[in-house]
């Protein structure tokens, strides 16, 4: 689920927010650079938060005038005009209030949309070191509940906020020009509101954490029931797996439990915080009424003005932890848009004199995906234009990650890899990616058509050039097959379709791309002998005209070759064809023999 | 004057309603306190592409795999009653949660009386004790209700979370008794979300909606009998104010409550949209395809910026509006009163305490709308809970089967014929096998020939719609669904792993498996030196806690898992299509031991690999197009490779792509006489 699983994101960070946080004043400086360009709906804004306040002020001192001045005396024309007034400052607090809360959902939702924009977008800048250090699900919770987190800091928080305190000082100086010492018994209250509702409020995030990470255990049981339901029924083993369930299903019952207790206590605390505020105006100011140091009309006003004045001070008390959550986001926002891409754009790109030709070289290369671990040592290979090779090598000797610094997915430690003399740094990556792709082994799917999936490739490429390359690259003949042909949606099929007709989408997709070079992952796995000779035809099509690298695992894959290029512990171990190096390169003598020859033996 | 109308808890999301975002700015319990985006109705499904599914092409090209689509909508009322159905067994909590209701009505009803006898008296006797006395009053009372909230709001949280405890146990108790073909339909995603989030609105509910809209009910009709019992007029003004006070609550339902749908669909599309930008990375940097995915991910970010600019406008302008009413109502209340006052038939006090009772709406009108809304919402959640817990199991026990006795292993398919949906064609037509115990039967075919079709019906994960297939004579049919599966142990084709230790998923299928057990286990699928490696061993949790395996290695902790199960017939479907060559080999030949003594059934791509079978089966377009059995003489697999047909053409299509070296004539084993028995019979092979 994704609104789910972005919720774990920010509980992740959310263990946080107990502490004491500074907003780091750089965070808060990138803010403000994204709020200036609506400096002035912000004003605005403000403005209307201003009449807010002012008629909050307005209404029960109205009432008292209506009481004092007007019924008290029997003046009935007076009555009427006041309550027209009191009619019109209803109006006028409706409308501001609307225009409070518009504007500064217009400002924070703008704000977070440029925020998330340039979060997007410097992501993009990122390597795949970076991608495949981090989550999926993590690098969305940023992008979306952080985000959202921070558009309430951005404007309506901080307005209301003002408005809040602006409303409470206002209240209380009103309520002193009324009468000085009621109101100072008034504040006796105060403390007992600001206190029980700060130490609910943190209670009730903490129990919440509790209820969310009871739920999600509960979303993580279910998820493994029904995706694993048929492992459970074809070994009869529903009853424990129920068990498992009800476990986690009372955990999360619990986890409620204790926070239906926690809120069953915070609302009987208002309440009787709110009377305690009546009863000392009913008590006091009823007794001075009765020595009459006190009018009516004031003892109403303070009736309605005691129930405004906690108001704001119960969100006053609450307000600081979620200021704590909104200051977490931002510092997670300011890391993420203050991250420097590893692989820099060339400041001065170069191109060859006579256009690109597809002729690779990786001179003296070492690389480990931790600098202290290289997984190529000292790597030196060239490969002329048009030519295919194929990789060999066991699991783990080095040829995926050799392919990647051909598609500069990583920048070597040390050496360098050229395309037609070029080192790679100096060629703008939207251009180098143009020039050389990579066919992995598990293809990914967008959930989009199959059609638009192959047209990612060359996004200019109109419906018939979409389809000539699936035809070339042997994809055609299955996708005609589909309920909806190219208008499949990929997402869907995604069970459905196994890994080598995936591979033939993604051999059409590269074909689109027309690359001076390109990179062909082999998958594994066993496909029908249909799918399979289907493969090897497009594999042929494919290469066609265009320097190809083949990480081989099939013997026949390996023959296509015009050169066999042995790596073993991220090194290059023998280079040549099939007869040369079986005949005098130990390496692949021994990886012949493990991989493939006892296989064509049993077949014979 | 002591009337909570604020006091409800503007931050109540966190503690009030499980599952809803952090508290919002809006007052009272506000639109984000009622499920913040958690499947609601109509809630994009999250999770799509999830789907269990089966095999490859197993249902055909057409098979229908839409998400589970609700029926039309069903009235509310009976859905209703079940509901409130589940109430019964909690009778005496729900009569004590209702009498504590009619309490807190009353309490509530007091302090502006209180107040109006309290100024009216001091208007008379001009006595300050009196004043005092009234205070006291209302302090104890506040207590009093106090109490009563605390003891009401917990005995329904209680109540509403046992209730639903039972409801969600029970409907994934249903959902793991559901067969095959309902999870062909439906969606992981959709299904979890009526397990967790359809019914956690319920806790809404049972836990909050059915008290609060029975208290705020008993207020606001307790407040218009003591308005009458003061004065006609005034209780005038108050059913004046009614139409208001259902515009209200009507127009929060009808605009608000959608404004906030709409923004929390526009959320999960661009939560999905960033997942597939983020998932798809690789394939987005190799093709350059960074600016367009920016623009795609802007346009569904305007797109929710704009909705959500839209729903605070809505907000902005119909939220206040409780407020609204309630102004209106005091300033009526002053003009109306005002001139009793002035014209002396309506005391000071009366005023007075007519105000608060204008003030104390404020809560009722705006939980009300609220609760409705909880209500709909719930409703719409049980429609789709109850459809799950109506959906019948279309594999059950028959009324008189019988225990499955223990299983020699002779199987016989006779003249079955399958298909997945009524409309579409038959994955399998009129197929028929016998298989004497021990023997191992090999199904081949390209993909979607119905060879994973065939070995699901016999653990009864599907019954054929004609033939039967029997088990040492006894129709499986005819036997308890548990003792049937029991004697069947079926590596399938998509492997699935739990979230848990290697060792527990090895031991899945057989928790008393000793170690030892496991140990051996691992070592016929040739994982005990990889596992021995891991620093914890058996105990590495699997996926993305724990190691990350390779899709090999999760095949055959797979297999692992079903070989210590030790049962009488294996199934292995495609059982190393993952695993390479050189670990292939030894898996076989470690598979070979495992076989003997077990009725066996492979299917297998790499048509080496059942070359020894006993039984080979060519299955093409659901039907059984060449077979041959092995003989003393000559093998399955040579009979077939001399009758020249479909069969001899795959493995020339293999080698041709495996080989340069070896061609299929080679492999045919010329020389070897033909037995005219096993050559496949030619009227069997059907025209695509």
């Amino acid at each position: 689920m994704t609104i789910r699983g972005g919720f774990m994101g920010r509980l992740q960070g959310r263990e946080e927010q107990f502490r004491l946080r500074d907003l780091d004043r750089q965070a808060l400086r990138m803010l403000w650079r994204y709020v200036k360009p609506h400096a002035g709906r912000l004003a605005l804004a403000g403005l209307a938060m201003l009449g807010v306040t002012a008629t909050t002020l307005a209404l029960p001192y109205l009432l008292k005038v209506a009481v004092d001045t007007h019924i008290a005396v029997g003046d009935l024309r007076g009555l009427t005009w006041i309550t027209v007034v009191y009619l019109g400052v209803v109006g006028l607090s409706w409308l501001a209030g609307y225009w409070q809360s518009y504007l500064s959902a217009w400002v924070g939702q703008h704000v977070i949309y440029a925020v998330r924009a340039d979060l997007f977008r410097n992501l993009l800048r990122q390597s795949m070191r970076f991608f495949e250090g981090e989550r999926v699900g993590a690098i969305a919770s940023r992008l979306t509940n952080d985000v959202d987190a921070l558009s309430e800091v951005a404007s309506s928080t901080v307005l209301s906020l003002a408005n809040d305190v602006l409303s409470f000082l206002g209240i209380l100086i009103v309520m002193l020009t009324l009468n000085v010492r009621l109101t100072l018994a008034l504040l006796v209250v105060v403390p007992i509101v600001v206190v029980s509702m700060s130490y609910l409020g943190k209670q009730m995030r903490r129990v919440y954490w509790d209820v969310q990470r009871a739920l999600a255990d509960v979303n993580a049981g279910v998820e493994q029931g029904v995706a694993g339901i048929r492992v459970v029924q074809s070994l009869s083993r529903e009853s424990f797996s129920m068990e498992q369930f009800e476990s986690l299903s009372l955990q999360n019952m619990r986890a409620n439990l204790r926070a239906g207790l926690l809120f069953a206590a915070v609302f009987p605390t208002m309440t009787i915080t709110n009377m305690l505020g009546m009863a000392l105006v009913l008590g006091y100011g009823g007794s001075m009424v009765a020595r009459g140091v006190l009018s009516v009309g004031a003892l109403l006003a303070f009736f309605a003005y005691t129930y405004r004045l906690f108001g704001p001070l119960r969100e006053l008390s609450l307000v600081y932890n979620s200021f704590q959550a909104a200051a977490a986001s931002l510092d997670r926002i300011h890391e993420y848009l203050s991250l420097e891409p590893e692989l820099a754009e060339p400041a001065d790109p170069q191109q060859p004199a006579d256009g690109w030709r597809g002729a690779v070289a990786l001179r003296d290369v070492t690389f480990g995906y931790q600098a202290d671990q290289p997984v190529l040592t000292e790597v030196d290979l060239e490969i002329a234009p048009g030519e295919t090779i194929a990789l060999v090598g066991a699991t783990g000797a080095g040829k995926s990650t050799l392919s990647k610094l051909i598609a500069r997915l990583y920048d070597p430690q040390v050496g360098t890899v050229t395309l037609d003399g070029i080192d790679l740094r100096r060629i703008p990556q939207r251009e180098l990616h143009q020039l050389v792709s990579i066919v992995p082994q598990d293809v990914y799917l967008f959930a989009d058509s199959i059609g638009e999936n192959i047209r990612y490739g060359d996004l200019t490429a109109d419906d018939d050039q979409v389809r000539a390359a699936a035809q070339r690259a042997q994809a055609h003949e299955f996708i005609a097959r589909l309920p909806q042909a190219y208008e499949s949606p990929a997402g869907e099929l995604g069970a459905m379709l196994s890994g080598g007709q995936k591979q033939l989408v993604a051999f059409a997709r590269a074909l689109l791309t027309d690359p001076r070079v390109l990179i062909l992952d082999e998958a594994t796995a066993n496909v029908d002998p249909y799918t399979e000779a289907q493969l090897q035809r497009a594999m042929d099509e494919i290469r066609r005209g265009r320097t190809t690298i083949l990480i081989a695992h099939r013997f026949s894959t390996l023959r296509k070759a015009d050169r066999i290029v042995v790596v073993a512990d991220g090194r290059i171990a023998g280079q040549g064809t099939h007869e040369e190096l079986l005949a005098t390169n130990e390496a692949y003598q021994r990886l012949y023999q493990r991989q493939w020859a006892q296989a064509q033996a049993e077949r014979s | 004057m002591a009337n909570p109308s604020s006091a409800e808890p503007k931050r109540a999301g966190p503690g009030a309603a499980p599952g809803s975002g952090p508290g919002g700015r809006q007052p009272g319990t506000g639109p984000q306190a009622v499920g913040t985006g958690k499947g609601g109705p109509g809630q994009g499904k999250p999770g799509a592409g999830k789907g269990p599914g089966s095999g490859p092409g197993q249902g055909g090209p057409g098979s229908g795999r839409g998400p589970g689509k609700p029926g039309p909508s069903t009235p509310a009322w009976p859905i209703l009653k079940r509901l409130l159905g589940y109430m019964r067994p909690h009778r005496a909590v729900v009569a004590a949660v209702v009498a504590a209701a009619l309490v807190t009505a009353a309490i509530e009803l007091a302090p502006p009386w209180i107040v109006r006898n309290t100024v009216d008296r001091l208007a008379a006797t001009k006595q300050p004790s009196v004043a005092w006395w009234a205070a006291g009053g209302l302090v104890l009372l506040s207590l009093l209700q106090g109490a009563v909230d605390f003891a009401r709001l917990y005995l329904t949280a209680y109540t509403g979370q046992r209730i639903v405890f039972e409801i969600r146990n029970a409907v994934f108790g249903h959902l793991s008794r559901l067969s095959f073909s309902f999870y062909d339909q439906a969606r992981t995603g959709d299904l979890m979300a009526r397990v967790t989030a359809d019914t956690d609105v319920l806790t809404n509910f049972f836990g909050r909606a059915a008290t609060i809209l029975l208290t705020n009910l008993l207020t606001l009709l307790g407040v218009l009998v003591v308005l009458f019992l003061w004065d006609w007029r005034l209780a005038l003004v108050y059913v004046l104010l009614s139409p208001l006070i259902v515009h209200a609550q009507l127009t929060y339902a009808k605009r608000v409550r959608p404004a906030f749908g709409k923004v929390r669909r526009q959320l999960a599309g661009l939560t999905e949209s960033l997942q597939q930008s983020l998932s798809g990375i690789l394939v987005v940097k190799l093709f350059g395809r960074e600016p367009f995915e920016q623009r795609r991910v802007d346009a569904q970010s305007g797109a929710y910026r704009d909705a959500s600019i839209e729903s605070s406008r809505i907000g902005a302008l119909w939220m206040p509006y409780a407020n609204v009413v309630m102004g209106i109502g005091t300033g009526l209340v002053i003009w109306v009163a005002g001139r009793g006052v002035i014209g002396q038939y309506v005391s000071l006090g009366t005023l007075i305490g007519f105000t608060s009772y204008i003030q104390m709406l404020l809560r009722p009108i705006r939980q009300t709308g609220m609760m409705l809304n909880v209500v709909m919402q719930s409703l719409a959640a049980a429609e789709r809970i109850f459809q799950v817990l109506d959906t019948q199991p279309e594999i059950q026990d028959a009324p008189d089967a019988t225990m499955l006795p223990s299983v020699q292993g002779h199987i016989r398919y006779e003249g079955v014929s399958f298909a997945y949906n009524q409309s579409e064609v038959d994955a399998l037509r009129d197929v028929s096998l016998e298989a004497a115990p021990g023997e191992m039967v090999a199904l081949v075919g390209p993909s979607g020939a119905g060879k994973t079709t065939m070995v699901h019906l016999l653990p009864r994960f599907y019954d054929p719609q004609a033939g039967r297939i029997t088990i040492d004579g006894h129709d499986i049919r005819h036997v308890t669904v548990a003792s049937l599966r029991d004697a069947i142990g079926i590596a399938m084709q998509n492997v699935f792993l739990f979230d848990a230790s290697i060792g527990e998923n090895m031991a899945f299928g057989n928790p008393r498996a000793t170690h030892e057990e496991i140990e051996q286990a691992a070592r016929i699928v040739q994982l005990d030196a990889f596992i021995q490696e891991l620093p914890l061993g058996y105990g590495t949790p699997v996926g993305e806690r724990g190691v990350r395996l390779s899709g090999g290695q999760k095949q055959r902790i797979a297999l692992a898992r079903v070989l210590l199960t030790d049962p009488r017939i294996l199934i292995l479907d495609e059982p190393t299509s993952s695993v390479d060559a050189d670990t292939e080999r030894r898996l076989q030949a470690a598979l070979d031991r495992v076989r003997a003594g077990r009725t066996t059934f492979v299917i297998a791509h790499r048509l080496w690999t059942v070359q020894h079978a006993d039984q080979i089966l060519v299955l093409r377009d659901g039907r059984i197009v060449e077979r041959a059995r092995s003989t003393p003489e000559r093998s399955a697999h040579q009979a077939l490779m001399e009758a020249d047909g479909f069969y001899r053409e795959m493995v020339a299509l293999q080698f041709a792509g495996e080989s340069l070296t070896a061609d299929a004539a080679q492999i045919s084993a010329p020389g070897v006489a033909s037995a005219p028995g096993l050559a496949p019979t030619s009227a069997e092979r059907s025209t695509p």
